[in-house]
């Protein structure tokens, strides 16, 4: 039974809202590190309040809620690190400006020697961002003067204890191991790129353009997905930092970054990919556009060499999807025997040179794939040729080089 | 019955211990925190005799009266869920153990002796699969991995070992005996039901051992076996590797096969990624081979037992993925 545009549109409407409230997707998502912090930040601040209040008797302990709220972040080794670098910095800040505060008081020359020092000190990179706090505690402490130097001592104290509860809540109520989202998020990124790859392959079989297959911004949304999948893989790695939570979770093999440059890097090939199939529609141009009464010159090899690369690229989309780091895709040897066969048949060709370079180029962006995607942990037989598939590659490439040269030489007589 | 090793993967006590393990901390963090606040409340107060009064001290009790149940709650079910999963494992590991029939110990001039070993810690048992057949061509071996989980994996198992044991009786040649496997796994393995595995294949080797001082292979997408021989271990890779089973139309690559020697007094190790892929603690890889060039000189059984023990003490009992292991030996005269 065919649909209707409408019941189309309202399907995709229902799914995207049902996607949208997928438990995963909210547990994953950016609100639920939004959400947790949120939380986290403002019990900790009413913490830090009520203990100053209580024990100190300060009426409104601003500067013990500021630190608690800046100090919570989504992990602990962030929130950790935030506290010290928060603390360093208010107490290099109070040390420079005090003895120019007690010796010389608030004039212009003390105030300009004082923010050079907090400057450069603000400017050390194990500050951070914290590091702005040297200058602005500087220049509160030289303002306020001696006169006021029973005020500084409960300010800096207020302080201690807001940077002290938010570090203790975080530390021991551990924030969630980011590991699910990072999970996640490289699997779209596979899904993706095995996606846009078994597009290519299809483009590739029917002689078409890979843009007219794909969706228009398939490589702004691979750009993304690599962008998300960076910054959760970040995070994850993040989270597992002395949170107590991390040694009950030690299967985090899958999470290592050289899976997500492996991707990175076969992202790349496939847009080389899409250009070097623009040179070679350019040699061929009838196999890509046939004429109109459908009786196209049919180029054999042409023909070959589509339906051979077409396969080898959908077994590159299965070895993306099974790119996990530890052993590559059980399809891989075979997949390296096939590309050897079509690059020794290739090799073997007399045709013209340009549709010989276009054809080398992407079966060498293809080798480079398939070598991402090994790991480093691919071991095959020597070939019984004495010529592998590279050196053919190399001999082709040589051989064309020389016919380029006997070209121009012909030229130049 | 064969004893069970303290701390191996099959010894229930692993598994309470890792439960009580696991309830600890989480046991002492929630202590810890409630503590935590608690002693917040009761200096804001100025006196824990109070914490029962005031408007702050009633609304953290209800507040608590409120989560702790919805806790507890939430805990049964994830509870109640980690077992459902463990006892659906543990019938797959089970129906596994069944299908895989025990080797005779001896057949002709080769001894064999075979191991498996289930996954333990993610619902991924099922799947390793070995076989020996006595055919008119000769002792043919079979070892393989179907990519699937749970019982889907033993159906497909089931599958592939029945169209093994007839094809290795009727077909003149081991490429045919994996062109017959290739058919009956586009015939049914892919078409069993379940969204969880996209890709529906096995990897599988086949192994021929003829009364000739020599043994044929076939891979298909397999690990490759191990050759000992004087106390050597040698991998033997595939000149022309081939797709794995169900995967030959995609790929575009037949079965080749592949002659190694074998004489008498050589062993053929055959295995599983169960035991290539399997880390320890510190994510270090199994060095597999170097255990098997170790245990080269030991007489068969321990030699599988010992590989077996390898891969239990590697993991520490925590095998993420089946394992299984085939080894052969021509015996002399």
């Amino acid at each position: 039974m065919r649909r209707t545009e409408g019941e189309h549109v309202r399907e995709k409407r229902t799914a995207r809202w049902a996607g949208a409230v997928r438990p995963a997707r909210l547990r994953d998502g950016p609100w639920a590190v939004r959400w947790l912090v949120a939380v986290r930040a403002s019990v900790a601040a009413a913490l830090a309040w009520q203990l100053c209040s209580s024990v100190w008797g300060t009426p409104r302990p601003a500067p013990a809620v500021v630190a608690a709220l800046l100090v919570v972040h989504p992990t602990v080794f962030r929130s950790c690190t935030a506290g010290l670098q928060y603390a360093a910095g208010c107490s290099l800040g109070a040390l420079i400006a005090l003895p120019a505060a007690v010796l010389v008081g608030p004039t212009w020359l003390s105030m300009s020697a004082v923010l050079l020092l907090s400057l450069l000190a603000a400017g050390h990179e194990r500050l951070g961002a914290h590091g702005l706090h040297v200058p602005i505690t500087a220049v509160f402490v030289l303002l306020l003067g001696p006169s006021h130097a029973r005020e500084i001592g409960p300010h800096l104290l207020q302080i201690g204890v807001g940077i002290s509860v938010a570090v203790l809540f975080n530390a021991l109520l551990p924030p969630p191991l980011r590991l699910r989202a990072a999970e996640t998020a490289l699997d779209r990124l596979r899904a993706e790129l095995a996606g846009v790859l078994d597009g290519v392959a299809d483009a590739v079989r029917k002689a078409r353009h890979p843009d007219d297959v794909l969706d228009p911004d398939w490589r702004d949304r691979l750009a993304e997905l690599t962008a998300q999948a960076r910054s959760a893989l970040g995070q994850a790695h993040e989270s597992l930092r002395w949170n107590v939570r991390a040694p009950n979770r030690h299967t985090v093999w899958h999470l290592d970054q050289r899976v997500l440059e492996s991707l990175e890097r076969v992202a790349h090939d496939a847009e080389a990919v899409v250009a070097a199939l623009d040179d070679l529609a350019a040699q061929r141009p009838a196999a890509v556009a046939p004429d109109p009464y459908g009786t196209a010159r049919t180029d054999a090899w042409d023909q070959e060499f589509r339906a051979g690369y077409g396969r080898l690229l959908t077994c590159l989309a299965l070895c993306v999807r099974g790119c996990r780091g530890g052993s590559p895709h059980p399809v891989l040897p075979a997949t390296r025997r096939v590309w050897r066969e079509l690059a020794e048949r290739c090799g073997d060709r007399h045709d013209s040179l340009d549709a010989r370079l276009a054809e080398c180029r992407l079966l060498m962006l293809l080798d480079r794939s398939l070598q991402h995607v090994a790991g480093g942990r691919h071991r095959t037989a020597r070939a019984p040729r004495s010529r592998t598939a590279t050196a053919e590659l190399t001999v082709v490439a040589g051989e064309t080089r020389e016919e380029t040269h006997a070209q121009a030489d012909a030229r130049h007589r | 019955m064969r004893k069970l090793m303290p701390g191996t993967a099959e010894h229930p006590a692993g598994h309470t211990r890792t439960r009580c393990a696991l309830l600890l901390p989480r046991a002492l963090f929630v202590l810890a925190f409630a503590l935590f606040v608690l002693a917040i409340v009761a200096v804001s107060i100025g006196s824990p005799n109070r914490l029962t009064t005031g408007p702050v001290s009633e609304a953290a009790v209800c507040t608590a009266l409120a989560v702790a149940p919805v806790a507890v709650v939430g805990e049964a079910v994830r509870q109640r869920r980690r077992r459902a999963l463990n006892r659906a494992d543990t019938s797959a590991a089970t129906a596994q153990r069944v299908l895989l029939r025990p080797l005779p110990g001896r057949i002709g001039d080769l001894r064999l002796r075979g191991t498996y070993l289930p996954a333990r810690t993610a619902p991924r048992s099922g799947g390793d699969l070995y076989d020996a057949v006595r055919s008119p061509y000769g002792t043919r071996l079979l070892i393989g991995d179907v990519r699937a989980k749970g019982m889907l994996a033993v159906e497909a198992s089931a599958v592939l070992l029945r169209a093994f044991r007839e094809a290795a009786y009727e077909e003149e040649t081991l490429s045919e005996v994996a062109r017959r496997l290739e058919g009956d796994a586009r015939r049914h393995i892919a078409r069993l039901p379940g969204a969880e595995t996209p890709e529906r294949f096995a990897t599988a080797l086949l192994v021929e051992i003829p009364s000739g001082p020599v043994a044929r292979v076939v891979h298909c997408g397999h690990p490759e076996p191990l050759l000992v021989r004087d106390g050597r271990v040698r991998v033997c890779p595939p000149e022309r590797p081939g797709a794995p089973i169900g995967m030959a139309d995609l790929v575009g690559a037949g079965h080749a096969v592949h002659t190694l020697p074998f004489r008498a007094g050589e062993r053929l190790v055959l295995y599983t990624d169960g035991f290539t892929e399997a880390r320890d603690a510190a994510g270090r890889f199994l060095p597999f081979a170097e255990r098997v060039a170790e245990r080269a000189a030991a007489p068969l059984d321990d030699l599988a037992d010992g590989l077996r023990a390898d891969l239990v003490r590697h993991t520490g009992g925590e095998l993420r993925d089946d394992a299984a292991l085939l080894a052969v030996e021509r015996v002399p005269g």
